[in-house]
């Protein structure tokens, strides 16, 4: 009910936009309540970590502190918040591969196999299948994985996510596919009968 | 193509981007392809399994994303900006000026600034510059009046060469004009007989072309007289005859109209 209120709330958000842009704390205040869950979210399944979701969704509002003037189109703030949300999320997630370098001459399957801590069905059975999707997704290219997160869990449109990316909405269906298909490969490959669990 | 084609169908089918229409023929398509509706369950089956992983529904948003932080930081940054440009100004200042033996002197008589080499304070005395001067201008002198000379000498030179040049030319024209008119009376002699034998020809040839010519025209001349007479002849002759036959027949008129007159007289006595 929160959610839905919230929701409703974020597409009636025009005068409070304005109000932020004009330098009102308070509708800033509100326009960070509105967006933040949402936003926090995205970064959350985009990493799988809470730590670096609140850094990245911090670095996403500050930046909007400093750009909101400059918006033009209230109704273009989702796409923005999206876009730079996306951005941060991209350039630490660039950061952290080049520190773990070593990890792009190891497969997928050869990490599933070598990490002590990735079982999903000890993981299902300890009833962590939230953390199980999560690790999942994080196998996925980056590419895939944001429009798979947009899709499935920010219930964005097609034509949203085209936008956010600056790509056509065909690809963006194409990357979809890939992503579910690779996910649905690795659900497979770790010999857990998902029909039956549910 | 087929594939891409068919990617898109899934994920439109699957995502309710279809109208009923090409909902019912994709779903006609899969009850034929078994292949397709594997791979369909097996998509919805993933995206169930996606569904698994809620939303954290609330989330106590940091004191790091409230205006009054991101200020706060903004301002911080305000002044911890300047202070680094100047810091790193002042850096690159000294160390340009190490590379460069940057140098300043202050003495009594005044502020000086060098690159490289130290400056000298050593000036020159009033007697000292006027000496140089004078050194410099008798040097200026001299050589002008070596040059001076060079250039009087080689104009004498050039001089004699011009004389000796106009006295040879002189000579030689004279020489020229001599000759010239002993060939000039023999060419025009030559020439005038050549002009007179040419005229002779001349006369010779139009004077025969012209009695050739006279003698056509004559000729055409007498032809076209005696044409004329013939033709007068001839004239005449049928005028003649033309004034007989008349006269015959005004002499045969008169005949008759004096025969029917003495008939009408005879009748009347």
């Amino acid at each position: 009910m929160t959610k839905v209120l919230q929701e409703i709330a974020v597409d009636h958000s025009d005068s409070i936009i304005e109000k932020a842009k004009a330098g009102d704390q308070r509708a800033f205040n509100k326009l960070v309540g509105l967006w933040f869950n949402r936003i926090y979210n995205f970064c959350l399944k985009y990493f799988d970590d809470h730590d670096l979701a609140m850094e990245m969704t911090q670095k996403t509002f500050i930046a909007m502190h400093r750009h909101l003037p400059g918006i033009r189109d209230n109704d273009r703030l989702k796409y923005w918040l999206y876009k730079v949300a996306r951005n941060h999320c991209y350039e630490e997630g660039r950061k952290r591969s080049r520190g773990t370098w070593l990890s792009l001459f190891q497969s997928n399957e050869a990490h599933t196999q070598q990490d002590p801590y990735f079982h999903p069905e000890r993981k299902i059975y300890s009833t962590e299948k939230k953390q199980w999707v999560g690790e999942l997704l994080q196998r996925l290219p980056e590419e895939q994985r944001t429009v798979v997160i947009m899709k499935e869990f920010e219930n964005m449109k097609f034509r949203e996510i085209a936008e956010v990316l600056d790509v056509s909405e065909n690809t963006v269906k194409s990357r979809l596919y890939y992503g579910l298909k690779s996910l649905r490969k690795q659900i497979d490959n770790s010999g857990f009968n998902y029909r039956e669990e549910i | 193509m087929e594939n891409s084609s068919n990617h898109l169908d899934i994920i439109n089918y699957l995502y309710d981007e279809m109208d009923p229409e090409e909902k019912r023929k994709f779903e006609e398509r899969m009850e034929h392809d078994s292949a397709l509706k594997e791979e369909v369950e097996a998509m919805m089956e993933t995206r169930n399994s996606l569904g698994q992983m809620t939303d954290h529904d609330e989330i106590d948003i940091p004191v790091k994303a409230t205006p009054s932080f991101i200020r706060q930081k903004q301002e911080t940054f305000h002044w911890i900006k300047p202070l680094v440009s100047v810091a790193a100004v002042i850096m690159i200042l000294l160390v340009t000026g190490y590379l460069t033996r940057f140098t300043i002197q202050y003495n009594e008589k005044g502020l000086l600034i060098s690159f490289g080499e130290t400056i000298s304070n050593q000036y020159a005395e009033k007697s000292e510059v006027d000496r140089m001067i004078k050194e410099a201008l008798s040097g200026q002198q001299t050589t002008f009046h070596r040059e001076l000379t060079k250039t009087n000498d080689s104009l004498k030179s050039l001089s004699s060469l011009l004389t000796q040049y106009n006295h040879d030319l002189n000579k030689g024209t004279s020489t020229s004009r001599m000759v010239s008119e002993a060939e000039l009376n023999e060419q025009i002699a030559d020439w005038q007989k050549a002009n007179q034998t040419l005229l002779q020809n001349y006369i010779q040839v139009v004077g025969k072309q012209q009695q050739e010519y006279m003698q056509d025209v004559l000729v055409q001349f007498s032809d076209y007289l005696q044409e004329q007479r013939e033709k007068d002849l001839l004239m005449i002759r049928q005028n003649l005859i033309d004034l007989k036959d008349y006269q015959d027949q005004q002499k045969m008129e008169t005949n008759q109209t004096l025969a029917s007159i003495m008939k009408t007289v005879s009748q009347q006595k």
